[in-house]
């Protein structure tokens, strides 16, 4: 106060220099003290927050009973579109900057007589099955016993962001700068001491409230098929919240949002980790497949060749999952996946890989002692050898499981399956053939065109079969252009014709001149000449670009796989 | 905190061990810890506990809403609607609770900005910027005249605020010409009140949307404007019948009762045909009308060509339709008729509130709990700039034409009569013009944004770029007008300075100082004592020291007024009782739980014989009706209760960019995108006379087919509307223009 009068003074005498009047109002415009001095309140010690006059009768009295949880419902006939509920739950629960728990969507349709507008208020729903908890390897998610409220624990979280994938309605949210996902907790701390969340606090028209619903309901409501018009079936989760409207809503309304897409998020350190493991994994099987069945490759004065071969594919493994290590916020935390085996796919992919690793290099060692003269019983080579094949080919399967259980159409069991088990052939098979022929290279005692002779051309051949496979499923989505439809696969096929046709140019141009040109111009030259110099160079050239090739368009399909996806979410309003 | 954690009788190792695999708690857990705020707040974010709270009005809408500022060491932390706010009731929209958000932002406009020879904008001291200033200006004058200056106020600064500016520009600088940016939203509704009831003077109480049996909103989409109205009509416990004129289906229309949506522009026929079978029925309040008003039998005479047949042609409505609101009206015991923008911004709008105000007058539906001809306002303070901005009328509501009022305002000022002008100013309309010819040569434009907001903006921005010096104060160096400017003034915003607003029922609320404004930012006030000091004329405003100084200067212009303020005391009796609204003298002090006043009550209203006058005017057409070359109607208007006005402010935070369109869209029916070929999303041409932009295709029921809608915020839409005026109110008809839209590829 004293310097805002000294200010006054200042400003009052006369003849003030102008600079004298400029410091006195600049110093003036930095004191704070103004409104507190005069206007701030009283501390009101009440227990009852005056917001509670409002609220009383829009929380329930009491807790659930068993078979009961606490829900959010949503009057849609009063809510009107302001979008307040979205402020106040970020502002009275301090989220980030962009964060928001909350969301309001747009229905529109009707007919021209009678338009139908209508906001779409949303939230978490505590779903009575929640797919986040359920995916989560860490087990970062809770359903309270009692209130059925899905928390999520911060803390145990590792930022694998698998929730999100795995909610059909897009409620996690990841922190960049925390490295871990955050979503809205039905202000639980706050009912806990009969105060209302946020959103029911600060709805202007009272549409949002906290009611107690049987989960029996909810299971037979979710029945039919049908939630709210616009979102992801029910079934998949059992979402309690109850949007309840004494209308007819018209069977046309669609989601203002509805007609635009949007690319998804890359991960590429998951691209990279899915593609990696794959091929290693696909690498190993054949190196098992070519000792059991080639009896040249078999031969034990080509262990060399089987040491180099399995190295290799053991390292691309370990480079993938040091990609997938990446991909975590919290990186640090990564062990306590193995909580989750019981549910969670992501758990399962983790152990399965390290079993991989493992076992695989038990057997690439016992293999190498064996080499160096120690008499390792062919039957435990065997034994090991097959153990980690198996435990390499569950990986995969875990990985595929992990994308078929968010129940997102291009991600289907057929499709992922198809994918992502013929990338470990298509890159297996070039990666096989590569680490040949430069043991060969190697090698005082073998050529390269020995190695096509024996099985180079068979690999090649095998190469050219799965990538035309490959290539022409991967085409199978652009039929869905021709759907009436807005499906999802519609969708998916609209981003790679639009926002992502770059990227499918080059996927596709990359697995023809990999996968089918270069393996076809292998296969059409004659090894038979005496391993001159220029045939082996070309040879390896060829080889190599075969194998960068094929990887770079395995790369982009991953990167496809995960950018052209169409995520189930809640109706949305005009994109943001 | 786990159950597991307290229960379990494990040793502490296995305890340490099992929380190493699931950790219940933790540093990243508390990050989103609550904590009891005290103050009746509830539980706040444990970082921001509050050590004092403080109650200001915001600085959007003309609502007005109560919030309670979180404040730690006089810094605000946080805020929360004022629960006990007479207007708000504790509830506030997006805007509103962003408010403190919007402050922190790049483009905040630091230092004065001077444009330097290579016209680049370059940082000078208050200083210089001041001496330039008044240099470029007296030089303007010294060749063209005192009135070659003129300045464009604002309804986003407090009353004290614009009373300076108005003062000093017009008594102290000699400026004729001033207008305020309330012409693009306020100036029919101000226009038709002071033609109708001799002063303007919007009647009601926001108690009324609750105590109305019957409520027509025309031209107004509370949901989406005015959330926190519509809070107050859907807290209304009488089951009102509610009834929305508006060519669009816009939330609120769903929520009416009966959503009458007329044809654009056919508003005029439409309420004049209502009073037409209102009169045909006997359904008036002949005693009413015959105490309390002058003008009905010639209205009555002249409403007789309105029949049903013809408005139900001309609006699109069906007789039965018309006949069926006409008794709703009729039946309705406490009627109320609410207008927003739909009706102002037209180029007959001042005939059409005066329509509405007509019906009011003639059902006795005014001066009751629950009724009214009642206008809501746009802008914060656009109530205060109507009576304080010194621009068409002389401070608190007189008349720059009167000798007897100059006399006046030069005593209550100390001020020298002969420098007061004596003729009124231009409106903004006129003021661009008389750029454009010449006329005016250096534009001071406070806290609005004329190359966004104002009409066909093309020409705008080049008239613009005519003046010899344009200065802009604004909170934003960024702002489209800012970027035109040859210096920019750094304003400090809302929430870092004092003052008065008045919202749209007439009550005052205080702003106060929660926030240090940045670098070298100076209250508006504080810009405006530089001002006159560095041009010579500081003693003329000595008595304003500070805003609450000002305060009591209005105060004493307002004595005797119909807005008279004598009766407040101070900023802190205005604080205390939650706002006070207009009249309020010394004499007739509401009691301090009456906070819901209302005018009229006595039936005597401000014209020498004490009537309301009926005020009519035949129908004109629609200045560029639909056309073969250019066949959509073109509408304009708020897109999204998260966006306001220009966006300068509510584009700076985070949350509310989430929360609105981020590209320009055009509404199209589907019947016109069928025709048209245009799928959804499209980016399509939207192209009248004027101008032509890019804007992405919503196709939705909500426009009627051959109409199209363009939300106000985006930077290009003004580049289509239509310069066309109301003859009486000046104001802008932003809601009809003819325009075509094209396939991106069609150009022609």
């Amino acid at each position: 106060m004293l310097l805002s009068a000294d200010a006054q003074l200042d400003r009052t005498a006369r003849g003030v220099a102008g600079v004298d009047l400029i410091a006195s109002l600049l110093r003036e415009q930095q004191t704070l003290n103004t409104a507190v001095d005069r206007f701030s309140q009283l501390h009101d010690a009440a227990a009852v927050p005056e917001q509670a006059r409002y609220y009383r009768n829009l929380i329930p009295l009491s807790k659930p009973q068993p078979g009961e949880q606490y829900a959010f419902e949503v009057d849609l006939d009063t809510c009107s579109g302001c979008k307040a509920c979205v402020t106040a739950c970020h502002n009275l629960n301090g989220l980030e900057d962009q964060e928001l728990w909350r969301s309001v969507g747009l229905l529109h349709g009707g007919s021209s007589q009678l338009p139908v507008l209508q906001h779409v208020t949303t939230a978490c729903h505590h779903c009575v099955e929640p797919a986040c908890l359920e995916g989560c390897p860490v087990k970062a998610y809770d359903k309270d016993p009692i209130t059925g409220i899905v928390r999520h624990l911060d803390d145990q979280c590792i930022g694998c962001q698998y929730c999100i994938l795995k909610c059909p309605y897009d409620v996690p949210k990841y922190s960049k700068s925390k490295g871990i996902v955050r979503k809205c907790d039905m202000c639980s701390n706050r009912l806990a001491v009969g105060e209302a969340p946020a959103c029911v606090q600060a709805c202007p028209n009272q549409a949002i409230r906290i009611a107690i619903v049987s989960k029996q309901a909810i299971i037979e409501e979710s029945e039919g098929g049908v939630f709210l018009p616009g979102a992801p079936e029910p079934r998949y989760t059992l979402p309690t919240t109850v949007y309840k409207t004494a209308r007819t809503l018209p069977r046309n309304l669609l989601p203002a949002d509805y007609y635009s897409v949007q690319s998804s998020h890359s991960h590429l350190p998951l691209v990279v980790m899915l593609v990696m493991s794959q091929m290693s994994v696909g690498a190993f099987v054949i190196e098992r497949f070519l000792t059991t069945w080639s009896t040249w490759f078999s031969d034990p004065q080509l262990g060399n060749f089987r040491l180099a071969h399995l190295v290799g594919a053991i390292g691309l493994g370990v480079l993938g999952s040091v990609a997938a290590v990446g991909h975590l916020g919290r990186p640090l935390y990564a062990f306590r996946a193995i909580i989750g085996l019981a549910t969670s796919w992501l758990s399962r992919e983790i152990v399965a890989f390290g079993a991989f690793t493992g076992l695989a290099s038990a057997y690439a060692g016992s293999a190498w002692l064996q080499q160096r003269g120690l008499a390792i019983s062919p039957a435990l080579l065997n034994m090991l050898g097959a153990s980690a094949a198996l435990a390499g080919l569950f990986g995969v399967v875990c990985s595929i499981m992990i994308y078929v259980d968010t129940q997102r159409p291009f991600w289907d069991g057929t499709s992922t399956t198809l994918k992502f088990m013929l990338t470990g052939v298509v890159l297996g098979l070039p990666t096989a053939l590569l680490i040949s022929l430069f043991a060969a290279l190697a090698s005082q005692s073998l050529t390269l065109t020995q190695v096509m002779n024996e099985y180079g051309t068979l690999l090649c051949r095998a190469t050219l079969v799965a990538v035309g496979v490959k290539l022409l499923y991967e085409c199978l989505i652009f039929t869905h252009l021709r759907n009436k439809h807005q499906t999802p696969l519609k969708r998916t096929a609209r981003l790679m014709t639009g926002e992502l046709r770059q990227a499918v140019v080059w996927r596709f141009a990359l697995g023809i001149s990999g996968g089918l040109l270069l393996p076809a111009i292998l296969l059409a030259q004659p090894w038979s000449g005496a391993g001159q110099v220029t045939q082996s160079v070309l040879l390896l050239i060829t080889a190599t670009a075969l194998f960068g090739l094929s990887l770079a368009g395995e790369l982009l399909e991953r990167y496809l796989f995960f950018t052209a996806v169409v995520a189930p979410k809640m109706p949305g309003s005009l994109p943001s | 905190m786990s159950l597991a954690d307290q229960s379990s009788p494990a040793p502490r190792v296995l305890d340490r061990l099992r929380t190493i695999m699931r950790q219940w708690d933790g540093k990243l857990t508390r990050d989103l810890l609550l904590s009891p705020g005290g103050f009746g707040l509830g539980q706040v974010p444990a970082d921001k506990i509050p050590d004092a709270t403080t109650n200001t009005v915001c600085g959007f809408c003309s609502t007005g809403c109560g919030l309670k500022v979180h404040l730690h060491q006089g810094e605000a932390v946080n805020l929360t609607p004022t629960t006990d706010y007479p207007v708000n009731l504790g509830m506030a929209c997006p805007k509103g609770w962003e408010a403190l958000n919007v402050l922190q932002a790049d483009d905040r406009a630091t230092m004065p900005l001077l444009r330097n020879d290579k016209g680049r904008m370059e940082p000078i001291g208050w200083d210089q910027a001041m001496r330039v200033f008044c240099a470029r200006i007296k030089a303007v004058q010294a060749v063209h005249g005192p009135e070659a200056v003129a300045f464009i106020s604002t309804g986003q600064i407090p009353s004290e605020e614009m009373a300076l500016l108005g003062s000093l520009a017009k008594f102290g600088m000699g400026m004729l010409h001033g207008d305020g940016n309330t012409r693009q939203c306020m100036a029919t509704a101000a226009t038709a009140y002071k033609q109708s009831f001799g002063f303007d003077a919007p009647p009601y109480t926001y108690q009324d949307f609750e105590e109305s049996d019957v409520i027509v909103l025309v031209g107004a989409n509370l949901c989406i404007a005015h959330p926190i109205m519509w809070e107050r009509v859907l807290r209304n416990p009488h089951q009102p019948k509610i009834y929305v004129i508006d060519p669009r289906a816009t939330e609120t229309a769903m929520q009416a009762t009966q959503h009458l949506a007329i044809q654009p522009k056919s508003d005029l026929p439409l309420f004049y045909g209502l009073a037409h079978l209102l009169i045909r029925n006997n359904w008036i309040d002949r005693p009413y009308i015959d105490a309390h008003t002058s003008g009905f039998d010639e209205f009555a005479e002249f409403v007789q060509e309105f029949t049903p047949q013809r408005v139900s042609a001309e609006t699109g409505l069906s007789m039965a339709a018309l006949q069926e609101f006409a008794t709703a009206i009729h039946q309705g015991k406490r009627v109320s008729f609410w207008w927003t923008m739909g009706v102002n911004q037209s180029y007959e709008g001042t005939r059409v509130a005066q329509s509405i105000i007509n019906l009011a007058l003639m059902t006795g539906n005014i001066g009751r709990p629950g009724t009214g001809a009642n206008s809501i306002t746009g802008q914060c303070n656009a109530m205060g700039s109507r009576l304080y901005s010194n621009t068409t009328n002389m401070l608190g509501g007189h008349d720059f034409t009167s000798a007897i009022d100059r006399e006046k305002i030069s005593g209550l000022l100390n001020i020298p009569v002969e420098q007061i002008p004596t003729q009124n100013s231009w409106a903004y309309d006129q003021i661009v013009e008389g750029v454009l010819a010449g006329k005016i040569k250096a534009l001071w434009v406070i806290a609005t944004n004329t190359a966004h907001s104002w009409i066909n903006q093309n020409a705008v921005r080049d008239i613009l770029g005519r003046l010899d010096f344009l200065v802009v104060q604004d909170m934003y160096h960024s702002t489209e007008t800012a970027q035109l400017a040859h210096m920019v003034l750094p304003a400090a915003a809302w929430g870092e300075k004092e003052g008065t607003f008045i919202n749209s029922e007439r009550r005052f609320g205080r702003l106060k100082r929660v926030a240090r404004a940045p670098g070298q930012a100076l209250a508006d006030f504080a810009i405006f004592q530089l001002v006159a000091h560095y041009w010579g004329c500081g003693e003329m405003f000595q008595e304003w020291t500070s805003p609450e100084a000002a305060f009591q200067i209005i105060k004493r212009i307002s004595r005797g007024q119909p807005c008279d303020i004598s009766g407040i005391s101070d900023y802190a009796m205005l604080d205390d009782r939650g706002g006070m609204q207009w009249p309020c003298t010394a004499e007739a002090m509401p009691e301090p739980h009456d906070n819901q006043r209302r005018l009229f009550a006595d039936g005597q209203y401000y014209h020498a014989d004490g009537r309301a006058k009926f005020l009519f005017e035949a129908p004109r057409p629609m200045p560029e009706p639909p056309s073969k070359a250019y066949p959509l109607i073109l509408l304009t208007g708020r897109g999204t209760a998260s966006q306001w006005h220009t966006q300068t402010r509510t584009s700076k935070s985070p949350v509310l960019r989430k929360l609105y369109p981020k590209e320009i869209y055009v509404e199209i029916n589907p019947a016109d995108a069928q025709q048209l070929g245009i799928s959804p999303n499209e980016s399509v041409w939207v192209q009248s006379q004027r101008g032509r932009i890019k804007a992405q295709a919503f196709i939705t029921r909500s426009v009627a087919a051959g109409q199209v809608f363009i939300p106000m915020h985006y930077e290009t839409a003004n580049q289509l509307t239509d310069a066309v005026f109301d003859p009486y109110s000046r104001q802008p008809s932003y809601k009809s223009c003819a325009v075509k839209i094209m396939h991106e590829h069609q150009l022609d």
